[in-house]
């Protein structure tokens, strides 16, 4: 247990939990007036519909109640208290993911509560990302590969000037375009959303989320693949020269076999990070194509949080995609140095 | 050879940039509507105009005869017959273009001038006959024409008759809108407006966002960034915390949420995207101006007395502009992609007309189900074209001014290891 206490690891994840609260609170700090405002407005209505429903009450009485119910629920929420410690009481929430009623929307269930639509929501989020990493990562590290062995080849000139021209591009307006060609002009796919109404279940229901999952999903690969590919393709450059390679040509490894067991693994530690990066990125750069597919993921969340103005869902999913962020962050670090013996040596004294 | 290759990118990058800014700068100039930045959400202003209509050049011999353009013919000349107890009529007529004969034809007869306007309209068929279309008294009040719509089949030519009082003269001349069925460079949206002039007039705002936006964050971060590096000590450890702390954060959904709770102007998102973005300089800068510090030329510089602040910003300074360069042009096309986004979800400042905006209306108006492409295409087309003219300078000034700075991951060529 000491020896964890004292690790690299405990130190890591130990920083990352500290920026976390520095990051909360800062967070809490800025957006505290408008959550108490749709807080307040929350409280009251919580009481006016307690008050309604007790039964007939005269105008007199009604008021004292009220006031006395709204002045008990202020001071549960802690609204009486100076500035500085209800920025702390939201920081307090905020760490252990209380992120309070919505305003407007409701779950599936007809819930209200934030993080209740978070957890319905993330779920969809990480099947189109994931997945679209996985793929990007896949077709990537292929293409990459080739543009490696053939430098100056055609794929590696493509792989120079590719990601440029589709850097500048917002996935979101592909998409758009995506839904206007093939689901409008050409009824191919599905309008948006992530299953037919009513879902279909077993074989039919699995094809019919790949149908829906398929425009958002080929947008993203389309739009990442090519980026990734050529950061594959700078580092295993790199390794194409390094003196494992030549031993094992020397040892008559078929071409074939150098490229996708020698080269890549000693890629792997660095590709681990572009995976994660582009996962990251992904997850927060392309949270809007959510929207224009209706897909029902945190970045819709965003989407409609806007359309309706809903403040608490909008502060929830921002701290909750923070909390993502700085997870993946952490963890990756902790992959990479499994992954890569040679940067723990290197730390040691 | 190779650094005309290198070149040849950024050459066009510039060209490109050039062509930009000067569409930017002449922009009022191009555009059929010239006030439209004052009048964008003004339903007013665009009444004239077709609704939904695709761009003049959809129309080929195959379809001639569906679609007719969109226009304005001003009356000219009224032929006048004088009445024996004074007054009388003045007569307009305007001849309707051959093409667009065959089909029913939408116009808006615009009637200026002051005061009681008694008007008579017809049309007149191929065999010369005159058919009254509408007889109407106008009530108009100077600086507000009034306005007639009417449907017209087959009409060769229209006859605008208006009867003069005795003593009265013919004042102020009538003209017809013809309402086609295609419309300007690149066609009208729902809200009737001209996409072109607001393609134009969005290029102005992206452009002095993108470019200012991307000019403060970058000198910002190089400053931090060689402060931290030169002074050492807290500064640098204060200034790489607080790197840390916005480069934790998701960019993206904190500018949307910032936004959507303080619904800021065009500048106010210039000063929170400079809140953000000046950590995509400061660790590159860091790290060379650690390197830099080391060389011999800034010892040398010390030995004769020079402090740290004339060695940070006169000696490490300029080693690492160029360097800057190219990061600001590379940073230009996430900026107007951050602005457009932001946008897109309606957040954006409702006193100018970005790209961004033109596609949020797009999206909530229908342009996708309705497949309006005219509407959707040109605006991210835009978005995607200054992208890849700032990177292609952006790759221009990495590799001509400092090649051997120029091989960060992203922006490798090919062949730059082994040869």
């Amino acid at each position: 247990m000491m020896v964890f206490l004292r690790s690299w690891f405990f130190r890591r994840i130990l920083h990352g939990l500290a920026m976390y609260l520095v990051l909360v609170l800062a967070f809490s700090a800025v957006f505290n007036q408008v959550a108490e405002k749709s807080l307040r407005v929350q409280v009251d209505e919580e009481v006016v519909g307690i008050l309604r429903s007790s039964g007939n009450l005269d105008q007199e009485a009604f008021e004292t109640l009220r006031s006395s119910m709204l002045r008990e629920r202020i001071s549960r929420h802690h609204l009486d208290e100076p500035w500085i410690s209800r920025v702390l009481w939201r920081t307090w929430s905020v760490l252990s993911f209380r992120f309070g009623q919505s305003s407007m929307l409701k779950s599936s269930t007809g819930e209200r509560g934030v993080l209740g639509l978070i957890a319905e929501a993330l779920p969809n989020t990480l099947l189109l990302f994931g997945t679209e990493a996985l793929l990007v990562m896949a077709f990537g590290t292929v293409i990459g590969l080739f543009a490696a062995r053939s430098r100056g080849g055609i794929l590696d000139r493509a792989l120079s000037v590719l990601p440029m021209f589709l850097k500048g591009l917002p996935s979101w307006w592909i998409g758009m375009l995506a839904l206007m060609a093939f689901a409008y002009a050409l009824p191919l796919f599905p309008s948006g959303g992530i299953h037919s109404n009513p879902a279909p279940t077993g074989i039919q229901g699995a094809m019919d989320l790949l149908r829906h999952l398929f425009l958002p999903l080929m947008v993203l690969v389309a739009l990442n693949l090519w980026g990734f590919a050529l950061q594959v393709r700078t580092i295993v450059a790199g390794l194409f020269d390094s003196p494992w390679i030549l031993a094992a040509r020397a040892r008559g490894v078929g071409e074939r076999s150098i490229l996708f067991r020698h080269v890549l693994s000693g890629a792997k530690p660095a590709m681990l990070t572009l995976f994660v990066m582009d996962l990251l990125q992904s997850l927060s750069g392309n949270l809007l194509i959510e929207g224009i597919f209706g897909w029902p993921g945190l970045g819709n969340l965003y989407f409609i949080a806007v359309q309706q103005a809903d403040v608490p869902v909008l502060l929830g999913v921002l701290a909750f995609q923070t909390f993502l962020n700085l997870v993946g962050l952490v963890g990756l670090d902790i992959a990479y140095r499994i992954l890569d013996p040679r940067v723990a040596a290197r730390d040691r004294p | 050879m190779k650094r005309f290759i290198k070149s040849r990118g950024g050459m066009t990058g510039f060209v490109l940039l050039a062509f930009l800014i000067l569409i930017g700068l002449a922009g009022p100039l191009l555009v059929p509507f010239r006030d439209a930045g004052r009048h964008w959400h003004d339903i007013e202003y665009w009444q004239d105009s077709p609704a939904a209509v695709p761009p003049v050049w959809v129309r080929g011999p195959w379809n001639a005869g569906k679609l007719a353009r969109s226009g304005r013919l001003q009356g000219k000349d009224p032929v006048l017959f004088e009445s024996e107890g004074g007054g009388g009529r003045a007569v307009w007529r305007f001849m309707l273009s051959k093409e667009a004969k065959p089909m029913r034809l939408d116009l808006i007869l615009v009637i200026g001038g002051e005061g009681k306007r008694p008007v008579l309209v017809s049309s007149v068929g191929d065999d010369g006959a005159e058919t009254e279309v509408a007889r109407r008294l106008f009530e108009v009040s100077v600086g507000q024409p009034a306005r007639l719509a009417l449907s017209l089949d087959g009409a060769r030519a229209l006859t605008v008759t208006e009867y003069l009082l005795p003593g009265e003269t013919a004042r102020d001349s009538p003209s017809i809108v013809l309402v086609g069925q295609v419309s300007g460079l690149l066609g009208t949206d729902v809200s009737k407006r001209d996409i072109f002039t607001g393609i134009v007039l969005g290029l102005r705002w992206a452009l002095l966002l993108g470019v200012a936006v991307s000019f403060l964050t970058v000198m910002t971060g190089i400053v931090l960034g060689i402060s931290a590096a030169c002074w050492g000590g807290w500064v640098d450890t204060a200034l790489n915390r607080i790197y840390e702390f916005f480069a934790l954060m998701p960019i993206l959904p904190f500018l949307i949420v910032l936004s959507a709770v303080y619904k800021p102007s065009l500048w106010a998102f210039a000063g929170l995207a400079l809140l953000f973005f000046w950590t995509k300089a400061f660790k590159p800068v860091y790290s060379m101006a650690l390197q830099i510090r080391e060389e011999g030329y800034i010892e040398a510089g010390k030995s004769i007395g020079a402090g740290k602040m004339r060695r940070a910003f006169v000696y490490v300074l300029p080693a690492l502009l160029p360097y800057g360069f190219a990061v600001m042009a590379l940073s230009v096309p996430g900026i107007i992609m951050y602005e457009a986004g932001i946008s897109m979800l309606g957040l954006g400042d409702g006193t100018v007309v970005t790209w961004g905006q033109m596609l949020h209306d797009a999206l909530v108006q229908g342009a996708v189900i309705n497949r309006l492409w005219w509407w959707i295409l040109p605006p991210g087309l835009m978005i995607a074209l200054t992208g890849i003219t700032f990177a292609l300078l952006g790759r221009g000034f990495e590799r001509v001014w400092s090649p051997d700075r120029g091989s960060r991951p992203t922006g490798a060529g090919p062949s730059r290891s082994g040869t």
